[in-house]
């Protein structure tokens, strides 16, 4: 892990309702709040909303950094003089989970490594990201991805629950002022701190089902060699296209843009607009052809690019295991039992299995 | 000035009443378009050369066939405005099921209507249509848009993509995995998710969006407690003739079924 240990503090928890008055007091704070029985992230008025014990919101973190919808420019149709009206604030995104810390970091290689995106910079240089540990549900599967524990520089404070306290690593000089600026509600680490930060370690690894767990050793040449798989096809029977898979993903970009003018004609704004590949149109191209023409192709396209585009592009892979896609799917197909199949692992038998191995 | 007309066919009058509630952008648009033809907000309409006109309902009477075939012949945009204008209109729902007879015999008696009807048609059914803003109504952002789109000379842009599409992004918990009977991922989004944001499953009005898994969506339906009849007549409530394009998995083109 990246960090000096003198560089770490401990936060008790009687204090984290004045720590998030003070991150709220520093910036715009944006948080995981309970809408219904599920979580999203959320401009934070009142730090009581504030929910640190959850497991997945429904969208990830990045829709504050990639808006779903956003203004690239307008132009005037009489003078073609062009305008950004590109606006940036500070914001303090908290109670990020590792496999969403991961997915931004994914994020920042694709829109920074190469050309860089202006405006992902520029809103990505005034963000502050602060994480927090959490215990996986069945859905997850980030110990397969490693992406389970937070690493990297891409994050500025962690916290991890240690029982009484938050142990919080600091990654940044952004996330030590900000603990210099609230030092009094953080304590020196002491030896019994260290001892639980390991602990609550190996205690997320415990949590996980390991028969559960999908093999993603050389997952790119299994899905280059399963190319051809019935799978896919077998997959692609029950999905509906609907978009939820890759819309609820943190890692995805994919957009449209399409010009919007006024009713004066005086102006056009261009808009960009969230995606799928799981859509017809997304292929679709002048004269009606569609690249990608049945559902089979496309379903395959959203594992080809996570586990070998990605790869190919970023020499990462394109899934933080946050299972999102498969908790949010109407169909109920999980990208997890789908590894498993192309692997040639029969899930009834595996279901069995553990089953069996439970109820022994 | 753009010529624009507004034509009310068998139909609710709803979706000319939303047109009429788009008020801010009327007056906009009322700068670079005259009226020429609305019956239903003015009293002065000549149906005569027009550039475009939007058509809601449905064909249903003689009349309607001739003022639509008029309206067709005089104006050179034509845009079918609403589902019933679009598919049919949950009046034509049954139209694979029972006669015309049969029809007109159990809503309105032994004695009939005085006028001449068939069974309600799309407008497409009857003639050729530029393009289609389906919705019970039509969505007023949508209307405005192709209006700014008609003028600047450009093609308005509807991806046909699942409601799932806009109710994700909206961050509603899905209400097929909670068991509730929802259309969204068979239907044409545009409208914004406001039934699955309330709570409400999606109810189709928008019709198909490009390629339609009903096989997979009845089957869901069923597994949330409904027949496989009942399930098939919840997604043709608005879809009128596209909803020949609902597959049932493992039957084969069975009547209603
Ligand atoms: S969420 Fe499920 S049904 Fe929807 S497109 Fe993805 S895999 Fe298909
Ligand atoms: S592919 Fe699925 S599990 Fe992987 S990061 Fe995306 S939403 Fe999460
Ligand atoms: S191609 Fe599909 S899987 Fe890849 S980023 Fe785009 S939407 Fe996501
Ligand atoms: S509630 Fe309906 S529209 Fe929304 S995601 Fe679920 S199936 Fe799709």
């Amino acid at each position: 892990m990246d960090f000096h240990i003198e560089r770490a503090k401990v936060l008790p928890k009687s204090n984290l309702a004045k720590f998030l008055e003070g991150l709220k007091n520093l910036s715009t704070l944006i948080a995981p709040v309970k809408k219904g029985d599920k979580f999203i992230f959320s401009e934070i008025e009142k730090v009581s909303d504030v929910a640190v014990n959850y497991t997945r919101t429904i969208l990830p973190p990045k829709k504050f950094l990639v808006p779903y919808r956003r203004e690239r420019f307008s132009y005037s149709t009489d003078t073609l003089q062009f305008n950004k009206e590109f606006k940036v604030r500070d914001q303090i995104i908290f109670g990020v989970h590792s496999c969403d810390l991961h997915g931004i970091s994914i994020l920042d290689s694709v829109y920074l490594k190469e050309n860089p995106d202006p405006r992902y910079l520029e809103i990505r240089k005034r963000t502050v990201l602060i994480g927090i540990s959490c215990m996986p549900d069945e859905f997850c599967f980030c110990l397969s991805t490693g992406t389970a524990f937070p690493d990297g520089a891409n994050w500025d404070l962690f916290l991890t629950d240690i029982g009484a306290d938050y142990f919080v690593t600091i990654g940044s000089p952004k996330g030590d002022e900000i603990v210099l600026k609230l030092r009094k509600l953080f304590k020196d680490i002491e030896k019994k701190d260290l001892y639980l930060y390991k602990e609550s370690t190996s205690k997320k690894k415990k949590a996980f089902k390991l028969e559960k767990l999908p093999d993603l050793e050389r997952i790119s040449q299994l899905i280059e060699l399963e190319y051809d798989s019935e799978v896919w096809k077998e997959g692609s029977e029950r999905c509906l296209g609907c978009g939820t898979c890759t819309n609820v993903c943190p890692t995805c970009f994919c957009y449209t843009s399409v010009d919007v003018p006024t009713l004066d004609g005086k102006k056009v704004k261009r808009i960009e607009f969230t995606t799928s590949c799981q859509y017809p149109y997304y292929s679709l191209v002048a004269g009606g052809h569609y690249f990608k023409p049945d559902r089979a192709s496309r379903f395959k396209h959203r594992y080809y690019h996570k586990f070998v585009g990605y790869p190919y592009q970023i020499e990462k892979l394109g899934c933080v295991g946050c299972g999102r896609c498969s908790a949010e799917c109407p169909a109920g197909i999980s990208i997890v039992e789908t590894i498993n199949r192309l692997r040639g692992i029969d899930e009834k038998e595996l279901r069995e299995a553990t089953e069996q191995a439970s109820s022994r | 000035m753009v010529r624009i007309g507004i034509m009310g066919l068998t139909g609710c009058s709803g979706c000319q009443c939303e047109i009429l509630n788009c008020q801010e952008a009327l007056l906009k648009m009322l700068k670079r378009v005259s009226i020429n033809f609305f019956p239903l907000a003015q009293d002065d309409n000549s149906l005569e050369d027009l550039d475009i006109l939007f058509v809601e309902g449905s064909v249903t009477t003689e009349e309607d066939e001739r003022k639509v075939k008029k309206g067709r012949e005089v104006s050179s945009l034509l845009v079918a405005i609403g589902s019933c204008a679009c598919y049919g209109g949950v009046q034509s729902q049954r139209n694979d099921e029972v006669s015309l007879t049969e029809m007109v015999k159990a809503v309105y008696g032994e004695k009939g209507v005085p006028v001449k009807v068939s069974k309600p048609r799309a407008v497409s059914e009857v003639v050729e249509v530029d393009y289609e803003l389906p919705g019970c109504p039509l969505d007023k952002k949508q209307f405005v848009y192709t209006v700014a789109s008609l003028l600047s000379g450009v093609k308005p842009f509807f991806p046909k993509i699942p409601v799932c599409h806009e109710c994700k992004l909206s961050e509603n918990e899905c209400l097929i995995l909670k068991g509730i009977p929802c259309q969204g991922p068979v239907t044409f989004s545009g409208c914004g998710a406001p039934c699955t944001s309330a709570g409400v499953g999606c109810q189709g009005c928008r019709g198909n969006c490009d390629f339609p898994n009903f096989e997979e969506m009845v089957s869901l339906l069923t597994q949330r407690g409904l027949s496989v009849e009942d399930a098939v007549k919840f997604l043709k409530v608005f879809r009128g003739y596209t909803a020949k394009e609902i597959k049932v998995r493992g039957v084969v083109d069975e009547k209603g079924a």
